[in-house]
């Protein structure tokens, strides 16, 4: 396999800020992969994985480990080796800490595109709506406001037609006194004049 | 991405604004700006107008006649004599003309303006009754861009001058995507989904919470791109999911410059945006130059 082989997906709709590509790269240069399940020897406290390891306890009676290399062990459940490893780390207190909150971090995983999404999730609900309630992708639509485009048919289907001119409104003003005897004039020069409204 | 429609009204142009317009991204359609002179109290003569189009180094997408606002007659009369001095304007049918000279338009022309919409009473009743009128065929609504009725009747085009009224009120529009938008306030702290919409438009968060700045905000950039950036996206948008292009109606050349350098932030940012994710286990996150790390 050459680094060649590794294509972008081209709907990858991961996207990151400067802001947080770069605390990123400093997590990466800080913890090394926390991407996984993350032990600390010296603590005896797992730092990332926290629920995979609770997944793999309620699927297998038995768990074992494989050692790759002086880091990295196989999880092997039941005597089947599980497609999850484990890396073995021995951190100080404080270090062991700030990796739980990098490795769970927002402020540096990246966002959804969300121009990108409706999409994608149309395709993956078209091909298996399972997968789709399954992965709760229904939530994530609702999440990132996905469905927020809403059109009111019935306004439209409410609104009294026309095929009017524009309508003018032209406001009389008088002293208080005078009011009604203008009125009254009004009224009667413009009795039956069409398209003519007195409110 | 689609191209960035915008209405110059004749009455604004100028060289500078012309030869900025002349652009292969840029849809422009030319308003005779007969609505503004009006306000104005100004009167435009067709034979300026006539000569106008005719010195164009560039051919508009379009261009209107020039209508005569609350006179339909001179309206069609305009017309008639641009058509016989060879022009190929867009009519305009105002509200009050004839409903017949609606079929007589499309004898001349496969688009025609419907004038007479802005803040009037009844304006929505008339696109209603007009809009059965005009059925599949090509229409643009001047200055009408309510959203319902663009997704209703889905009109061919449309012009919107809105993008700029916010700022008047001390609101700033963001467009949030997906047809909503939110109004932000000098005393209301944005949203989550709005704050990462102003960060994903290259904008500085931060400078929303400068108190000062919003007493001067018709003269900030930031205060101004923001509308801007977030209508070229909704139009964007409309135009790929209902198919109606919007004509942003401006009226100067610094509006135009921001515009245009906005939309050309939107166009690289689609192929250039750093992006993150896992392959078969391994973190990758691209730069925005291609290479990743």
């Amino acid at each position: 396999m050459n680094i060649s082989d590794l294509k972008n997906a081209p709907y990858n709709p991961r996207i990151i800020t400067e802001d947080e590509k770069l605390a990123l790269s400093k997590s990466v240069s800080t913890f090394g992969d926390i991407s996984g399940i993350t032990w600390n020897k010296l603590s005896g406290n797992l730092i990332t994985g926290h629920q995979r390891i609770a997944e793999l306890k309620g699927k297998y009676k038995e768990i074992t480990f494989d050692e790759i290399d002086n880091e990295h062990f196989w999880i092997i459940g039941d005597g089947m080796k599980t497609s999850f490893k484990i890396r073995v780390v021995e951190w100080d207190d404080m270090k062991e800490k700030a990796a739980n909150i990098a490795g769970n971090s927002h402020t540096m995983s990246g966002k959804f595109e969300l121009d990108l999404m409706p999409t994608l999730l149309e395709e993956i609900r078209e091909f298996d709506s399972q997968i789709f309630t399954d992965f709760r992708f229904d939530q994530l639509e609702k999440d990132l406001g996905l469905m927020d485009w809403k059109f009111d048919e019935d306004k439209i289907i409410n609104e009294d037609e026309n095929l009017d001119g524009i309508e003018s409104m032209i406001k009389i003003r008088c002293q208080q006194e005078i009011k009604d005897t203008v009125k009254n004039a009004i009224l009667n020069a413009l009795e039956g004049m069409a398209g003519v409204k007195i409110e | 991405m689609n191209k960035l429609n915008l209405l110059f009204s004749y009455a604004y142009l100028n060289g500078t604004i012309i030869n900025l317009l002349n652009n292969k991204d840029i849809n422009f359609l030319l308003d005779s700006g007969a609505f503004s002179a009006w306000k104005l109290k100004k009167e435009i003569k067709l034979d300026d107008y006539c000569k106008f189009v005719e010195s164009l180094p560039f051919a508009p997408w379009k261009y209107f006649t020039l209508d005569v606002i609350g006179n339909p007659k001179e309206t069609l009369n305009n017309y008639n004599i641009m058509k016989e001095r060879g022009f190929n304007p867009i009519p305009i049918f105002t509200r009050g003309e004839d409903i017949g000279m609606i079929d007589e338009y499309y004898k001349t022309s496969d688009i025609i303006g419907i004038g007479g919409l802005v803040g009037t009473m009844g304006n929505k009743g008339f696109v209603k009754g007009i809009m059965k009128k005009i059925g599949d065929r090509k229409c643009h609504w001047l200055g009408f861009t309510n959203p319902n009725y663009i997704n209703y009747f889905k009109p061919f085009s449309a012009d919107s001058s809105s993008w700029a009224s916010g700022l008047m009120y001390g609101v700033i529009h963001l467009y949030l995507g997906f047809g909503k938008w939110e109004r932000l306030t000098r005393n209301k702290k944005p949203s989550a989904r709005a704050c990462q919409r102003i960060s994903e438009l290259g904008f500085d968060l931060n400078e929303l919470k400068i108190r000062e700045k919003w007493r001067n905000k018709r003269a900030n950039e930031t205060f101004r791109s923001i509308p801007m950036a977030s209508y070229i996206k909704y139009i964007q948008d409309i135009e790929n999911r209902i198919g109606t292009k919007i004509f942003l109606a401006i009226a100067d050349l610094r509006d135009l410059e921001l515009f245009i350098k906005l939309y050309g932030e939107q166009n690289e940012s689609i192929n250039s945006i750093g992006r993150i994710g896992f392959h078969r286990g391994t973190l990758q996150i691209q730069t925005q130059n291609g290479t990743f790390i």
